[in-house]
Parts: C-alpha cells; structure tokens; sequence
C-alpha cells in the first residue's frame, strides 16, 4: 500500500488520504481516459464486427466499464 | 417532421397533469412540515440527504430531458462517435471526487452553504472591490451554466409533448406550460421536494429507458440487427473518428463536461449539503454505473433510430426518441403502458431538474444582492424575494427557448464553455493556497474575452478543440502567473488556514 496520499492535516490531527495527492490515481485516470478515446484504431473503419458491433465499439465500452469500477473502487482507495 | 398518428389517447395529458400535482403535493407536505420554510432549509434540505438520495438526485440532476432528448439526438446525428458520452459523464466523478475531498470539511467546519460563500471565504483577505468583482464575475459563469441548463429542460419538454400528442400541443405551448408548471411546482415545494422527486424519478427513469430499449429491439430489431444495417446505410455512424480533429474534440469534449458539470450551483450545493465525506463516497457504489447503462442505452436508441427513422434533419432529429416511442407505443397495451411510464419519468426528471436549477439560482444571487444591500433583511424576506427572482428569471427562459436556435448538444457546449471558466476559482484554489484574487480575476476575464472573442469570429472549435477550453487554458495560465507575481505571505497564510481545515 502507498502513503503517498497520506497527508498529516485537519484539526482532528488523524491521518487523511486525499485521490488529487497520489500519483497512482493520477496515472490511473489519465490512462483510461487516453484509452477511451479511439485513436489507437484506423481512421473511418467499422470492420472488424463483433456480435452486430463493430470491434472498437465494443473495446470503447470495456475501457469505459473499466472506469466506472475505477471510480468507485479510488473512492474507497485514494479518499479516507 | 415524419408523419406520426397520436400514441396516446387523453390518458397522456391526464396522467401527466396527475402525475405533476402528486410531486407538487410532496412539494407542499414538505413545506407544511416547516422543511423548506427557511433560506437554509431551502437549500439544502437541512444536511439530511441520506446516501441514496443524494446519489439518486445527483443523478438525476446530471440527467433529465436534455440528455435523454438531445444527447440521444446526438448520436443519431454523429453515431458510434458519441460514445464520448459516457466517458465524459462518468469523469464527472473523479472531478467531483477532487472537489468534494476539500469543499465538504471545510463548508461543514465554516458552515458554508453556496460556492459563492466558499469564494467569500477563500479570498476573504481582500475587502472591498476587488472582491466584489471576483464573486459577481463568478456569479455570473455559474449562473450562465446553471440557467441554460435550467432553459434546455424546457426545449426537451417542448419536443417531447409535440410528439407525443402529435403536433396536437405545439412546441410553443408546450414550453410555456412547462415554465410555469416549473415556476409554481418550485415556489410551493422547496428544496426537499425537487431532491425527493429527483431521487424517485431517476431510478423510474433508467426503468423507463431500458424499457424503450427493450421495445426498440423488439419492434424495430435487435442492436446486433440494426448497426450491421447501418453499414449499408450510412456507415459514417458507426466507423471509428474519420480525423485527428474528431479525436481532438473527442478529448475537449470530454474535459469541458467533465470539468464544468460539477460546477452548476445545484450541484456544488448537494455537495457542501453533504454531511461527510463518507456518504457522498457511498453515492459512488451505484452512480458510475447507472451514468454508464443509461449514456450507453441513449446512445443505442439514437444510433438505432437512425437504422429505423434515416434521415432526419438535423433540427428534425431532436425529435427521435420520442418518434421512436411513438411509433413503438401504439402496437399494444404493454407497449403502451411502458411508453407512458417513460414519458412521466422523463416529465418529472426534467420538471425537479428544472426546479433545483432554478431555486439554486435564485436563492444565491438574492442572497448576494441582499449582502450588498440590506444585509438585514429578515430570512422571510429573502425567501420571498428569491421567489420573485425565480419567477422573472424562469419567465425570461421563455423568448430564448420559444425560437432555440441551437440543437440541445450545441447549447450544452455554450453552456459547459462558460461554467469551466470558473474552474480556477473554486477547484484550484481548493489545491494551490498562493492562488489569490487578482489571479482569479484576470484569468476569468481573459479566459472569458478569449473564448467569445474566438466563438464570435466562427472558431468554435479550432482542430476540434472547444473555444472555451482554449479560453480555459489561457484562463489558468493567466491566474497562476499573475497569483505568481502578486503573491503575498498574509493571503498564503489567510488560504492555508482555510484549505488545512480539511
């Protein structure tokens, strides 16, 4: 586990976790938001397909999930 | 417009008239009960909001008729590349997440209730002027992003009840009876009855869209059925972004939302209406995934709406999903009832959004001219004259949206490019405690002058990049070198000793 977000602050003088102070969240976030956009695919194309989809359709979808749970799990993790 | 026959019989205006005189009737038990009788009350429902219901409303603040009328328009219009969608809501989140860490501790120990309190707060050390300048100028983008918000809930309306009673009810009459069903709704209910309703109708909502989605598939086709048949149709809709410039608005989009949608006064107050951080850090069990099923299912109805109604005007298709009801909703009863329930869903989401918005207006902008000029007024009087305010400015929405101009997407963009500008103001001054004034107040200024200035000569993206992220950028690079060159030890101090609270 990283103490890096660890800050000794706040008047009740215990020990407080903040997401915007821990890198891992940063890199994190960042990374996922760079996934979820489609650059990494060729221009204008739809092929492959996947169940009626299109392939990076379906890819855009599993990153965007993936951030959800991302959110919700940093919440938790990076926030105290 | 397609030709459409009427879905529904007068049950839809029956129920809907029903349906709005409940939620008011929850407005007034609330208000009988003394919640609300307050300005404090009025806010913010008395720090009461337990996890779920804020969660819920939080929710349903982000999504009410606009995104399910205009954002679905959307992606009839754009395809697959509007699955910025639900990145964009869901990095809402994270930001908030940043937001809430510091400004719950420190509004709950300083007992703040409005962003404008927190700037008062902030930049406490200036007296005078300049301080009056930063707040009136932040006043000013919060309220901008607030009030189109506010008057895009009543073109989604308009749309909605056009179609459904099909062209029976006009648009125009359709939006005037909307703003003043707004109007009274508010001024009898209060805070707590538009949080409950929104709480209660957001969970109703995400029901009635996967219902329609349901219907969709079973009328028109499955999505597995529909997207192939689009690449015959129009394959643009569903191929990845044809350019670097189309990836580079994918990114600015996503930041303009996701850096300006937690920044409408209604929701930085449910967050300074927060008890701890622990239960707004509750809400995030549940909302990342219902933001993520209900932008995934608009964007397939407005994809599949354009494999089963193509070519619609761009105008035209700010109509689609309630076409597509429309279409679905006379074949059968169950059809029927589940088109009905998505419509009263869709009615009362909008009509509570509508309501926080404008009651969050109102209430702070009488609050400061009540500061500046009789800061001894009674609390009864203030709440009166937040109702008078509330009345005139819901009135004004009515020229604007009578004649939009704009498809829903385009105001929201308008909307989120003023509202960001305001980002140094409340989140980096959260983080950075040499931040100061002046800074804040040059780049809001040159940030703002930079963005309309790129807007009014037709830039409104350059390479795809929003004029008011560029304004933004200008914005925080102004306030942190004229923070920089002005710095002084006292005002460090005077913001440490406020950001150390949390």
């Amino acid at each position: 586990m990283s103490y890096e977000g660890i800050v000794m602050e706040g008047k009740l003088g215990f020990r407080r976790r903040e997401p915007a102070k821990s890198p891992l969240f940063w890199i994190l976030w960042a990374l996922l938001i760079l996934l979820s956009v489609p650059w990494y695919f060729p221009p204008k194309t739809y092929e492959p397909m996947v169940g009626g989809l299109p392939l990076w359709v379906v890819v855009v979808v599993v990153v965007t999930v993936a951030y959800a749970i991302f959110t919700t799990v940093s919440a938790y993790l990076f926030w105290r | 417009m397609p030709e459409v026959q009427p879905a529904f019989g007068i049950e839809a205006p029956i129920a809907a008239i029903a349906f709005v005189a409940l939620l008011m009737l929850i407005g007034y038990y609330s208000y009988r009960k003394r919640v609300g009788a307050t300005v404090y009350d009025f806010f913010l429902a008395s720090r009461l909001l337990g996890y779920v219901v804020l969660g819920l409303s939080l929710y349903a603040a982000q999504y009410s008729g606009n995104s399910f009328i205009g954002y679905a328009a959307r992606a009839y219009r754009s395809g697959f590349v509007f699955l910025m969608y639900p990145t964009f809501m869901i990095s809402i989140l994270p930001v908030t997440i940043i937001i809430a860490a510091r400004l719950i501790p420190i509004s709950t120990s300083k007992g703040l209730t409005s962003p404008v309190d927190y700037i008062r707060a902030r930049f406490g050390y200036e007296s005078g002027r300049l301080l009056d300048a930063v707040v009136v100028l932040s006043l000013i983008f919060l309220v901008w992003g607030t009030f189109v918000q506010f008057f895009e809930q009543a073109i989604a309306m308009g749309y909605l009840g056009e179609v459904v009673s099909a062209g029976m009810f006009p648009y125009m009459y359709m939006v005037v009876v909307f703003v003043i069903g707004t109007i009274v709704f508010t001024v009898l209910g209060g805070f707590r009855g538009a949080a409950l309703a929104n709480a209660i109708m957001g969970t109703m909502m995400l029901v009635g869209l996967l219902g329609t989605l349901a219907l969709i598939s079973r009328d028109f086709g499955s999505v597995g059925e529909l997207v192939p048949k689009l690449a015959k149709i129009k394959p643009s809709l569903i191929a990845t972004p044809s350019s670097v410039t189309t990836i580079a608005n994918w990114f600015s989009t996503i930041f303009l939302v996701c850096l300006g949608a937690p920044l409408y006064i209604h929701i930085l107050q449910h967050i300074m209406a927060t008890k701890d951080p622990a239960t707004y850090r509750r809400t995030l069990l549940f909302t990342p995934y219902f933001y993520i099923l209900t932008a995934l299912s608009l964007i397939l109805i407005g994809v599949c709406g354009a494999a089963v109604i193509p070519g619609l005007g761009t105008m035209e298709s700010e109509r689609i999903v309630p076409l597509l009801v429309v279409q679905a909703a006379p074949k059968d009863p169950l059809a029927r009832g589940l088109g009905l329930l998505w419509m009263l869903a869709v009615l009362s989401a909008t009509l509570s959004t509508a309501a926080t918005t404008i009651i969050a207006i109102s209430v702070t902008v009488i609050k400061e001219a009540y500061r500046a000029f009789k800061p001894r007024a009674t609390e009864r009087e203030v709440l009166l004259a937040s109702r008078v305010v509330l009345t005139l400015l819901a009135l004004l929405a009515i020229p604007i949206v009578i004649e939009p101009r704009a498809t829903i997407w385009r105001w929201t963009e308008i909307k989120f490019e003023g509202l960001i500008q305001v980002l140094p103001a409340i989140l980096l001054s959260l983080y950075i405690p040499w931040i100061n004034a002046k800074g804040v107040l040059s780049g809001m200024v040159v940030g703002a002058v930079v963005a309309l200035t790129l807007s009014l000569s037709g830039y409104t993206t350059v390479q795809g990049i929003h004029a008011g992220m560029i304004g933004l950028i200008v914005n925080i690079a102004t306030c942190l070198a004229v923070s920089r060159a002005t710095l002084r030890e006292s005002e460090v101090s005077h913001a440490r000793g406020l950001i150390s609270l949390t």
